[in-house]
């Protein structure tokens, strides 16, 4: 899609803008720190392989063992107190407000939902 | 000079800034053709009667789907009929063109915001939808 020089320094502007904030900032270095740390990132890709699995099974009607929830529970509480994953999950979840609020002022200069019209799958 | 006053300034000049950005940014949004002819086609839909009598019955099907009342095969065949029936008139497909291109258009600026932001925009502007387990 060919966009206008103007829409691009403006778009690239509120990028930047956001990028300097201190939630961004945090978050990109919570992020950084997780993607350093080999064992803590194989740690999630775990069990986001395994939810994957587990949930296709069930889609396909097929129940999992006990022994099977009990691994997915116990990999889970791993996950949840790994210290790098939360804190950047914490990082993410105080940046949602901040671009939440850019949006609502998108959406107050536009007159349209910027973000439902970007997101909508039709 | 102030150092501590000048450094208060100049955070709340950072913090203000993605605001301003924004607000331009949806001003120079509302310049564009893309939005120009999807604002005229949203006024044109809603000011087509046969349209809004269409949309009316669709919707009925819709809540109906949604609270599980009647038989659910028949509400699907006849939203799927109305659709089809909607779908036969111009100025409808003229409403469908136009945010097909007003949503490219957003789509290629949300990339850009994105990539200079290094974080999903859009994806993480959205209102949450409840807590995952």
């Amino acid at each position: 899609m060919e966009i206008s020089n103007e829409i691009r320094q403006a778009a690239l502007a509120l990028g930047e803008a956001l990028h300097s904030t201190k939630a961004v900032q945090e978050y990109l270095d919570a992020r950084a720190r997780l993607l350093r740390d080999a064992q803590s990132t194989e740690l999630e890709l775990s069990l986001d392989a395994l939810v994957s699995s587990l949930e296709a099974r069930q889609r396909a009607g097929e129940q999992p063992s006990p022994e099977e929830l009990d691994a997915f529970y116990a990999l889970r509480s791993r996950v949840w107190g790994n210290p790098l994953i939360t804190k950047r999950n914490a990082t993410l979840g105080l940046l949602k407000p901040v671009f939440a609020d850019v949006a609502d002022d998108i959406r107050g200069a536009l007159g349209l939902d910027f973000i439902q019209m970007t997101m909508a799958t039709e | 000079m102030n150092i501590q006053s000048d450094l208060q300034n100049s955070s709340i000049t950072l913090e203000l800034e993605p605001h301003r950005a924004a607000k331009t940014l949806g001003e120079c949004l509302r310049g564009t053709p893309e939005f120009q002819n999807y604002v005229q086609a949203v006024r044109a839909v809603n000011g087509d009667l046969e349209i809004q009598k269409l949309s009316a019955k669709m919707r009925g099907h819709r809540t109906a789907l949604k609270w599980a009342t009647g038989d659910k095969s028949v509400h699907i065949v006849e939203l799927e009929r109305l659709e089809g029936e909607m779908q036969a008139y111009p100025v409808y497909q003229v409403y469908r063109q136009a945010q097909s291109e007003i949503r490219a258009l957003f789509q290629s600026v949300d990339r850009l915001i994105s990539q200079t932001a290094g974080v999903e925009f859009s994806a993480n502007a959205q209102p949450s939808r409840g807590c995952c387990g």
